[in-house]
């Protein structure tokens, strides 16, 4: 179960990455859909199915908002963080992979630790960074996202109930960062009026 | 009946009435069944029961009762005011969404998750602000008061984990029981709004419907709040370890928001001189009273941290119910309009005091009695007469508003705005079909306007009721939890 746990941290990571250095919001949906899908594995116990399936369902309807209001915004210039943001992410990840053995034994799965350093760091640096609304409503995903791997890693969380609400609360603050970045994405669409 | 129907019936109705959006009138009616079914459901939860839901552990307390209950009778209330007056189709499944995750995080026995049932309630009430073409500055303060509450939620949820591991709450030092409580205390500060986070907190007014303030200023980050005063109780109190140094940075903390906050409600430059900014730096202001409830860290104040957050959510709730209120009759809620308003609209006044002596208290109230035990256990010398000193000012901008009502009749209200249980004297020709329709809508605009005093004076007065002080309310709130102290038996 280590294993696994430590590659869907590790895909984790490599969302919260392509989310930090994308060059156009649709691959930074992309990235924080793929560390939304990996994060329920991020366990110290495998998920039972209902689980699994909630959580990648709220995960993937999240996503699927998105998608619907960055589809059509290709054209629109995204004031997103320069390529290397994602070598902090990585960084990031590295560090809590080698630091979360320094707290103890009682802990929950390290890889969880450092995919919540990960996503924290991708996070920070889409909210402080970037000036698209967009971008900032992903960081407020990608801090939720990190507050429940922390609370898998420091206190193991993983019961039904702790999924549950985990992918209902994942999928509020998505519905509430789509419907906010759409109607910002959609302005910046629309012909300036004359 | 136990905890688990109210939750899927909150749950159910505002996902129903979401989904069915496109019809707003079957979206209304399943919001409004759900809010006349939580009530029901949150009257019958039995006192001090729990249930399995997901192979965890909920627990109802009489406390958790008495929250549900006024919780719902005030979104049913407060959903029929907007009805009557600003309507947001959104506002009762917002409403009962929060209600259903206030529900799970004030039951759920395990503190994290609970932080986090928190964070999605706040999240879910966003709902009530959804609108199909935002503005840009509403975006710009929606996206603010969303990065402060996940940015609030994910600390606190980090913070309350630290103390708990994977096999029940760890043993810890004076350093890290003291960074945790400062952790929480930060959460708590940003999501409640205390100076210098106030600016989320104190702008969401101008992007919100009147009877949504409530919700997102006050019900909500209440929520966070009960729930981290427990996990102080349950997780951080029940080992002995020295967190003085943190007392006092927030006991300062406090009593600086208090005042500061007294303040800057006071001295509104004149474009923001209205009630809006006057009820939301209010809430800034009561922002620091949470923090010294939270950081006097002592088991003496657990009932008036508790019963006062109660009262706080009731207050603003009334004050949010006159605001709407007084936008439906006189259309503006800037101060220097409402000139002669309290004489033109005697029962609104009535609704205003109530409101204001429920969340500010007078002697006698139990509101009063709370704040007064809060202060005095978390502050001392300088501090107290700080604390004091913002207390006092926060009656002023208040007392304002009522004088400027009352010190001259004003201009007389538009026919519509008149509060008269008749209809309009000039009959129409009832041949002409427009002209009677116009009389039959005046009619019906005057009936609208009486259930919005009605219902604004049932809510200011229902405020100024619950904070006179219940016995059983009172034996409710000062149940102490059971602290969780490191042992052999797992569980979190």
């Amino acid at each position: 179960m280590a294993g696994l746990a430590v590659v869907a941290g590790l895909m984790v990571c490599v969302g919260c990455a392509v989310a930090a250095g994308a060059p156009d919001r649709r691959m930074a949906v992309l990235g924080v859909t793929l560390a939304l899908v990996a994060a329920p594995l991020v366990s110290l116990q495998q998920p039972d199915l209902l689980s699994l399936a909630f959580r990648e369902t709220a995960a993937l309807t999240g996503a699927y908002l998105l998608w619907v209001v960055t589809r059509d915004t290709a054209a629109v210039p995204w004031s997103g963080l320069p390529t290397f943001a994602a070598a902090f992410v990585v960084l990031a990840f590295l560090g809590g992979l080698a630091l979360a053995p320094t707290l103890g034994p009682e802990r929950g799965p390290g890889a969880a630790l450092a995919a919540s350093a990960a996503a924290a760091i991708a996070a920070l640096g889409l909210t402080v960074g970037s000036r698209a609304v967009l971008a900032a409503g992903l960081g407020a995903i990608l801090i939720v996202l990190a507050a429940a791997l922390a609370a898998t890693g420091l206190a193991g969380m993983g019961a039904p109930l702790d999924h549950a609400i985990t992918g209902a609360a994942l999928l509020a603050v998505t519905t509430a960062a789509g419907f906010l970045g759409g109607s910002d994405a959609r302005r910046a669409a629309d012909p300036p009026v004359p | 009946m136990d905890i688990r129907v109210f939750v899927v019936l909150a749950i159910a109705s505002a996902a129903f009435s979401l989904l069915t959006r496109g019809d707003r009138r079957v979206s209304l009616a399943i919001a409004l069944i759900g809010l006349v079914g939580s009530i029901g459901a949150a009257y019958l939860i039995g006192e001090s029961t729990s249930a399995e839901l997901l192979d965890a552990r909920l627990v109802a307390t009489p406390f958790l009762r008495w929250f549900l209950v006024i919780g719902s009778v005030g979104a049913l209330l407060a959903c029929l005011l907007a009805l009557a007056t600003r309507w947001q189709p959104d506002l009762p499944a917002a409403t009962l969404a929060a209600l259903g995750g206030c529900a799970l995080a004030l039951s759920i026995d395990a503190m994290p998750i609970a932080l986090l049932a928190a964070t999605a309630a706040g999240a879910l009430g966003l709902i009530s602000l959804a609108t199909p073409h935002a503005e840009v500055g509403a975006t710009r303060l929606m996206l603010g008061y969303l990065q402060g509450l996940s940015v609030a939620g994910a600390v606190a949820i980090v913070a309350a984990a630290w103390l708990v591991g994977a096999n029940g709450p760890v043993v810890f030092e004076a350093a890290t029981g003291g960074s945790a409580a400062l952790a929480m205390a930060l959460a708590l500060a940003i999501r409640l709004g205390a100076v210098p986070f106030h600016r989320p907190a104190a702008r969401i007014v101008g992007a919100a419907v009147p009877l949504g303030i409530p919700l997102l200023l006050a019900w909500l980050p209440v929520l966070m709040f009960l729930v981290a005063l427990t996990w102080s109780h349950r997780v951080l109190l029940a080992q002995p370890v020295d967190i003085g140094a943190v007392r006092v940075l927030l006991v300062l903390a406090g009593a600086g928001t208090l005042l500061v906050g007294a303040i800057a409600a006071v001295l509104r430059p004149a474009e923001t001189d209205d009630v809006q900014h006057v009820i939301s730096y209010g809430i800034v202001q009561d922002a620091g009273f949470f923090l010294l409830a939270f950081g006097a860290f002592d088991a003496a104040v657990w009932r008036e941290a508790r019963v006062w957050s109660l009262y706080f959510v009731a207050s603003k709730l009334g004050l949010a119910a006159w605001l709407a209120a007084i936008l439906a009759v006189r259309g503006d809620a800037a101060i220097p309009s409402l000139e002669g308003w309290a004489r033109r609209s005697p029962l609104l006044a009535i609704a205003l005091v109530g409101a204001v002596v429920a969340g500010l208290g007078l002697p006698g109230f139990d509101s009063f009695d709370a704040r007064l035990a809060i202060i005095q256990s978390a502050t001392d010398r300088v501090l107290r007469w700080v604390a004091y000193g913002g207390w006092l000012f926060a009656y002023v901008p208040f007392v304002r508003i009522l004088w400027i009502g009352l010190r001259t009749p004003g201009e007389s209200l538009p026919l519509p705005a008149r509060f008269r249980l008749r209809v309009p004297r000039e009959r129409p020709d009832w041949r002409d079909a427009r002209a009677t329709l116009r009389y039959v809508a005046d009619a019906a605009v005057l009936s609208r306007l009486t259930i919005a005093t009605i219902l604004t004076v049932m809510l200011g007065l229902g405020a100024a009721f619950l904070a006179l002080g219940h016995a059983s309310l009172s034996e409710a709130a000062a149940i102490l939890p059971e602290p969780i102290v490191p042992g052999p038996t797992p569980g979190r």
